[in-house]
């Protein structure tokens, strides 16, 4: 899947996660983070990230975070989110078991 | 008493709304800039104003919170909600103008700071912008690079001669043709118009200003004191992200610009050019004024008003290369023009 | 999973648009969470609270609660991925606003029949609630609680229902009498529960206290509630007192009592007891157990 535009889902709000997707045609993934709980929590941040554009098969974009103590789930479903939204796409539930 | 507040939409086109920001951001000694066109707000019960946000443009300005309600993070939602809109319409480089001392509370909501003055911090939503802006434009050069920023509102005869001396003195001459829509010839307009103006001319490499070069028709001020010289500031900040940032990234050595005999607040700008640019390696030009063959200075707002009084082609040509006096003669020229004439 | 006989005595909504509320709110006592991708979602989020609500819903519910989710309204844009991605989060329930017909129910059961087998979960399983927020609604409450057997309980939505009737919203509430009694009919006549509106001013703890005494009075089953201050108020509405628990022991020995000796007519303190009787005696015990009340057992 292609990323097609910028697209910001998610608030500053604490528990939540702010991504903000922008389209890097043929330059790769690259996530820049910024975390309250950076110290503790980078790895798995980035790997929940990187697993979601896996998911999507999406292999070009940049990935800005600034996340406020978000839960994985819902880091994955701003993901989720961001990535229909960048791509213009809409989600097909009916892959979701 | 609970603190139940919720995020609504104000509307700015809308008199009570705009009342009742106004008056919420002057009890924090701050002012509703008129050129709003989105505001956000959390409202308790009685739908009273416990925080805002504003936007115009790619600008982010006019926040304040009220002070029992900090620590709560409402800035952070409210730049959510803002960032939210501006995306939704298709801006997606923001900037934040405000105190130095209030910028790390924008850091703190993922902003990053781009340039401080003792006035104003700017701030951008998206690190590296100057980099983005610069690779997107960056020629090769052997030799001297120069700069020369106009407004060009619209291209004039004095403007093609100014270009015309700064391309004959560097190798390559970057003319950035500053960006935004409050001027009555719509930017995308002005670009063509000074793109056919200089065509001739090989050296010229006609950019975009981008947002990195601030206009004083989106600088904000809502956060500066009465006595504060908006101008200065604003130049300032212009200036110095111009010789700090963007000229040593295009290896820009001299910028050039034009003498202004009549109007105090270019004056001003171009004295703190003298004053700030050197300083940062990048030498400054000035350049007398071109005459018509009347005598008269040629300036743009010579134009716009000869325009307005209705002045024939004829009289114009003595102002506008061929370029710029076809426009007026097209549906889009005419309507500026019309748009002159009924603001007169 | 809670199951049928779950208590339902309070529905706390959390916006599907805040996962700060959403984290919060497993903490707090009400037996129903009800995750909200209707009002309390700005349409520009709709996408982002369903992908949200999903997959909280789906791998991360809360334990020992009845968990619902809101779809938005019947003739929205937005409903058809609303219960593609709520059906399968696999909640206990899901709740539809604003449902004034039958048909409208029939319509969206067989939806969700569809989603069940494609997704492949045991059909039927998702229930539904029904939102009686308007005159309509109420007029036809009780073809709605019998529309489907998914139906599980009937929620009067009083602010939307004064608008329909346009009457101004009070505190004492009789411009809501009729429709309250008239959903609890309905309630009653399909066996399934019924649950009061809401009390909006949240800094009037005495109102609620009334509000709640009418609620418990009238009938109803539980209460949907603003913020969560409200919920231990009105759980302990629906916590019965140690002689009402005394004596739905009593009312439920003596059936055992009388079913073991084959009697016909079975009384207590002279009265005979009746199936009714011996059904709010279950719900007497199933509230007291919910609070926490060792019913019972050795002294």
């Amino acid at each position: 899947m292609q990323l097609k535009k910028p697209a910001v889902v998610g608030t500053l709000e604490s528990c939540d996660v702010q991504i903000t997707l922008f389209p890097n045609p043929g330059k790769g993934v690259e996530i820049n983070l910024d975390s309250i709980v950076k110290v503790m929590f980078e790895k798995s941040i980035l790997q929940t990230v990187r697993e979601e554009l896996e998911k999507f098969q999406i292999s070009d974009a940049i990935v800005q975070i600034n996340d406020k103590g978000a839960f994985d789930w819902v880091i994955r479903a701003r993901m989720q989110a961001a990535i229909c939204r960048s791509a213009e796409v809409a989600f097909d539930w009916k892959g979701v078991s | 008493m609970e603190h139940n507040f919720h995020l609504r939409d104000m509307i700015p086109s809308l008199a009570q709304d705009k009342r009742a920001l106004a008056a919420f951001l002057l009890r924090h000694q701050l002012r509703l800039e008129d050129d709003i066109d989105y505001a956000a707000a959390f409202v308790d019960d009685e739908d009273e104003i416990m925080a805002c946000g504003c936007a115009a443009g790619s600008v982010l300005k006019c926040f304040a919170v009220d002070e029992r309600l900090r620590g709560h993070n409402l800035l952070g939602q409210l730049l959510s909600a803002l960032m939210a809109d501006r995306f939704a319409k298709g801006r997606f480089e923001l900037f934040v103008y405000t105190k130095p001392q209030n910028s790390a509370l924008f850091i703190n909501s993922g902003f990053h700071p781009l340039l401080t003055t003792d006035k104003v911090a700017m701030l951008e939503n998206r690190e590296g912008g100057v980099a983005r802006f610069t690779s997107a434009i960056a020629a090769p050069c052997d030799g001297v690079c120069g700069a020369v920023v106009m407004n060009c509102n619209p291209f004039t005869l004095g403007h093609r001669y100014l270009a015309e001396y700064a391309a004959a003195h560097c190798r390559l001459l970057y003319l950035f043709v500053v960006e935004e829509d409050r001027s009555v010839f719509p930017f995308a307009d002005r670009l063509r118009l000074v793109q056919e103006g200089v065509a001739d001319i090989s050296n010229i490499r006609v950019c975009p200003g981008g947002p990195y070069m601030i206009s004083a028709a989106t600088f904000p001020t809502y956060f500066l004191k009465q006595d504060d010289d908006a101008v200065a500031i604003e130049a300032e900040l212009d200036l110095r992200l111009f010789g700090e940032q963007i000229a040593p990234q295009l290896n820009i050595s001299r910028r050039f610009v034009g003498e202004e005999p009549a109007c105090a607040v270019t004056q001003q700008y171009n004295r703190l050019m003298r004053e700030l640019l050197p300083p940062l390696g990048v030498e400054v030009v000035e350049i007398p004024r071109k005459t018509e063959s009347g005598g008269t200075a040629i300036s743009a707002s010579t134009v716009r008003r000869l325009i307005a009084e209705g002045a024939d082609q004829q009289l114009l040509r003595r102002y506008l290369p061929d370029s710029s006096c076809a426009y007026l003669q097209t549906p889009a020229g005419r309507a500026v023009a019309a748009q002159l004439r009924g603001q007169s | 999973m809670a199951g049928k006989t779950a208590l339902k005595r309070t529905s706390l909504y959390v916006s599907g648009s805040s996962p700060v509320n959403m984290s919060q709110a497993i903490f707090y006592n009400e037996d129903c969470l009800v995750y909200d991708l209707e009002d309390s979602v700005p349409i520009a989020e709709k996408d982002a609270a369903r992908f949200l609500v999903y997959n909280t819903v789906r791998y991360h519910r809360p334990k020992d609660k009845y968990v619902l989710i809101r779809v938005n309204g019947i003739y929205s844009e937005f409903l058809d991925d609303d219960l593609e991605a709520a059906v399968r989060a696999r909640p206990d329930a899901i709740r539809i606003p604003k449902v004034e017909s039958a048909a409208e129910v029939e319509r969206i059961a067989k939806r969700i029949t569809e989603i069940e087998q494609e997704a492949g979960i045991e059909v039927g399983s998702t229930k539904l609630w029904c939102n009686i927020e308007s005159y309509p609604g109420v007029l036809n409450a009780e073809a709605i609680a019998k529309a489907d057997e998914r139906v599980e309980a009937l929620a009067l939505g009083a602010e939307d229902f004064t608008a329909s009737m346009k009457a101004t919203r009070t505190k004492p509430g009789w411009e809501i009498f009729y429709a309250r009694n008239a959903v609890l009919m309905a309630c009653r006549s399909a066996g399934v529960e019924a649950l009061d509106a809401v009390f909006s001013d949240i800094n009037d703890m005495e109102g609620l206290r009334a509000d709640t005494t009418l609620t418990k009075n009238l009938g109803f089953d539980g209460k949907t509630v603003v913020h969560p201050r409200q919920i231990d108020i009105v759980n302990s509405y629906f916590t019965p007192s140690k002689k009402e628990i005394n004596y739905a022991l009593r009312v439920l020995a003596a059936v055992e009592e009388g079913k073991k000796l084959n009697k016909g007519a079975i009384t207590l303190d002279g009265s005979m007891i009746d199936k009714p009787m011996e059904l709010r005696a279950l719900t007497t015990l199933a509230q007291a157990e919910a609070a926490g009340i060792k019913i019972g057992g050795a002294e």
